[in-house]
């Protein structure tokens, strides 16, 4: 396909490497441009609307255009738009939302540390995990074990937990963590033997320390 | 399944395991929902080795499966726990991680004794990403969401389930507002399609072309709509599925005879 000269489709193939997407057949079809939003709907630069049947990501719940969160950003934007919270550093939203997080979670809580994706979440799990094993004397008890199809991320060590083919193609994702050959074989075979089988998980042992 | 784990633990050599962690429902894994006594079983193991659940709540986190955690629907009882995605409403980037107070204990001391817990990120905690998340969170309160969820997610679960009826439909899954089917060759054997003829790619396109966003995992269809999704609306996605599903099967007979 031919892109209108500048124009966003052609500018989108020139310049932008998009995430989960077929790099050939995108240099071919181009994007499917996103506008804006209202409620569970989504539209397109032709005005078309789509029900988000996905809410984006499996993520978007109060759909694509609350106001209030606009308003949230925009007062703390005002306020005090960056602060970290390193070396004691903190502030009133970041204290606020941890207290929030420890009451509503299911099981008694302590304490919550703050990343910004789903994949650094598990990252840190992973390393706090290894932390705490340390701390307890406890060096070699650090093998995460993670489920066939189950889906943990995508940085190098959270890939490791998640278990879909897709993720560990053979060329890449050799991480120290779950490259160890015997791994690598184990998880190979299982894949092989229990990739249709979608309703019975699977176990398979990784991130050796 | 939980003989498998032990077997796999004692295997490792027990000393050598510190965690197991999962989606309480897998999601990008084609929206999989574990039988009943799963999570019970499998945690009777871990406590047995000494190895910490963490539950991966980004999906299935703030309602999606009709409790507040997923971790509720499918009784895991988490050391550690994860989550991103509806925090925020995905408005903003920010996710969390909680730990109970056994595993902080340790990790503080450690930290005591090094001087400094040596992790963390320039936008950990970000004040703006944190401060949508609240709002996020008190929406979530004072509009209900959750009970929302509950009483529009039979109505949802009923309309997936009804497309077991297509003739292309192998199996439906689904808990809450997270639900799958399964595209099959042979709704008999559950006999899947060659990969090649890309089914579920072709369904996922045909959708699009009514209007409709979802997801296609191999030859199954995802569906999470936004949690606030009304019955009607429910209805319009799952008669542009429907009719997405015929433009998916007719493509493929085509393909079939040519």
């Amino acid at each position: 396909m031919s892109f209108q000269p500048n124009s966003p489709a052609a500018r989108d193939v020139a310049y932008f490497l998009h995430p989960y997407t077929n790099a050939k057949a995108h240099e071919q079809n181009g994007p499917m441009i996103i506008e804006r939003g209202e409620g569970v709907y989504v539209y397109d630069d032709a005005g078309k609307p789509y029900l988000e049947a996905m809410a984006g990501l499996w993520c978007a719940s109060l759909g694509f255009n609350e106001k209030r969160l606009v308003k949230a950003a925009t007062d703390q934007l005002n306020k005090l738009p960056y602060y970290h919270t390193f070396a004691h550093k903190a502030h009133l939203p970041g204290i606020d939302l941890a207290e929030k997080l420890i009451k509503l979670a299911p099981v008694p809580m302590s304490k919550v540390f703050f990343c910004s994706s789903g994949s650094e979440a598990n990252d840190t799990a992973i390393k706090l995990v290894w932390y705490y094993n340390n701390a307890r004397g406890r060096h070699a008890k650090k093998k995460f074990i993670s489920r066939i199809k189950g889906y943990h991320g995508v940085t190098i060590a959270s890939a490791s937990l998640t278990g879909t083919p897709v993720n560990h193609p053979a060329s890449t994702c050799r991480s120290p963590a779950s490259s160890t050959p015997r791994t690598r074989t184990t998880t190979a075979s299982a894949w092989k033997a229990r990739a249709r089988r979608s309703s019975r998980p699977a176990w398979r042992p990784i991130s050796r320390p | 399944m939980a003989a498998d784990l032990e077997a796999m633990i004692l295997e490792e050599g027990p000393e050598t395991v510190a965690a197991f962690i999962a989606e309480p429902i897998q999601g990008a894994g084609g929206v999989i929902v574990p039988p009943k006594t799963y999570f019970a079983k499998i945690q009777a193991v871990l406590k047995k080795y000494d190895v910490l659940m963490v539950a991966d709540e980004v999906i299935c986190g703030f309602g999606r499966t009709g409790n507040f955690w997923g971790s509720e629907t499918v009784g895991i009882k988490p050391d550690i726990l994860t989550c991103a995605k509806a925090l925020s409403a995905s408005y903003l980037p920010i996710s969390a991680v909680m730990i109970s107070e056994d595993v902080y204990q340790p990790i503080a001391q450690a930290s005591a004794d090094l001087g400094v817990l040596g992790h963390g990120y320039t936008y950990s905690a970000h004040p703006v990403c944190a401060a949508v998340a609240l709002e996020t969170l008190k929406i979530y309160e004072e509009r209900d969401l959750l009970g929302h969820v509950r009483a529009v997610s039979p109505h949802f679960e009923k309309r997936l389930h009804a497309l077991i009826d297509h003739p292309l439909i192998g199996e439906t899954r689904g808990v809450g507002l997270i639900g799958a089917v399964e595209i099959v060759a042979d709704k008999a054997t559950k006999k899947p399609f060659d990969p090649k003829a890309g089914a579920g790619a072709l369904v996922y396109k045909a959708a699009a072309e009514h209007g409709l966003i979802v997801r296609s995992i191999g030859d199954n269809i995802a569906f999470t709509p936004p949690l606030i999704i009304t019955e009607s609306q429910i209805d319009e996605l799952f008669d542009k599925m429907s009719l997405a599903l015929d433009d998916g099967l007719a493509a493929l007979k085509k393909a079939q005879a040519a």
